[in-house]
């Protein structure tokens, strides 16, 4: 789901009409290389807002509407490894003949790369990266 | 709260950013219920509510914009 602008900037700005997403959004698929299904949301976020307006989460819904996976940040590997857990993990016969589910909650830790980031905030606009230089700032300064 | 908010610095300033991220946590646990979700489908314009989708298949959803 195609969300907000995390981080405005002269070329890729935030949205001030649907016509301004939905021309972001293109963006996202023709430049990032996107082939996923893209849906956008609209422009008050709606449903981003409904699960939590973060700027990179990854929800897992299963057949029926229950959720079954949340996280803050989305790792490609870690929402295929849950998959092929959650599949197998369903359809195990163990010798008790049924299996229950049950919840768990992680800490998982990301790569930072962040040169490859400044890059992507300077394809936004200078003006992108130097507010996020100011925004880590403003992290240090609160611990 | 601005929710398309021009610049991302006075953003992180006004504490919507720490609060966003705080109250994620609690906000949607594994086993409740997914709120819906609606939107324009990029690839047709089609406006689409993804609990027909959920309705037949797992769905995941990852939110995200260009940056």
């Amino acid at each position: 789901m195609y969300t907000r602008e995390a981080h405005p900037g002269e070329h890729v700005g935030a949205h001030h009409s649907v016509e301004d997403k939905l021309h972001n959004a293109a963006l996202l698929r023709d430049e990032v290389g996107i082939r996923r299904p893209i849906v956008v949301d609209d422009l008050d976020g709606t449903s981003h807002l409904a699960y939590g307006g973060l700027p990179n989460m990854t929800w897992v819904i299963a057949r029926g509407g229950t959720i079954v996976y949340k996280a803050d940040w989305t790792s490609a590997a870690n929402v295929e490894a849950f998959l092929a857990r959650y599949v197998a993990g369903r359809s195990r016969r163990p010798a008790s003949g049924v299996v229950a589910p049950y919840v768990t909650e992680q800490i998982e830790y990301r790569d930072l790369d962040r040169p490859a980031f400044y890059e992507r905030l300077q394809r936004n606009g200078p003006r992108s990266y130097t507010e996020f230089k100011r925004a880590e700032a403003i992290w240090q300064e609160r611990g | 709260m601005t929710y398309n908010y021009e610049r991302f610095d006075e953003y992180v300033a006004s504490g919507d950013e720490q609060r966003e991220f705080a109250a994620f946590p609690s906000h949607l646990h594994a086993g409740e219920s997914a709120p819906e979700i609606t939107g324009v489908r990029l690839e047709d314009g089609a406006t689409v509510q993804l609990s027909q989708d959920w309705a037949r298949r797992p769905v995941v959803v990852e939110f995200g914009s260009f940056t």
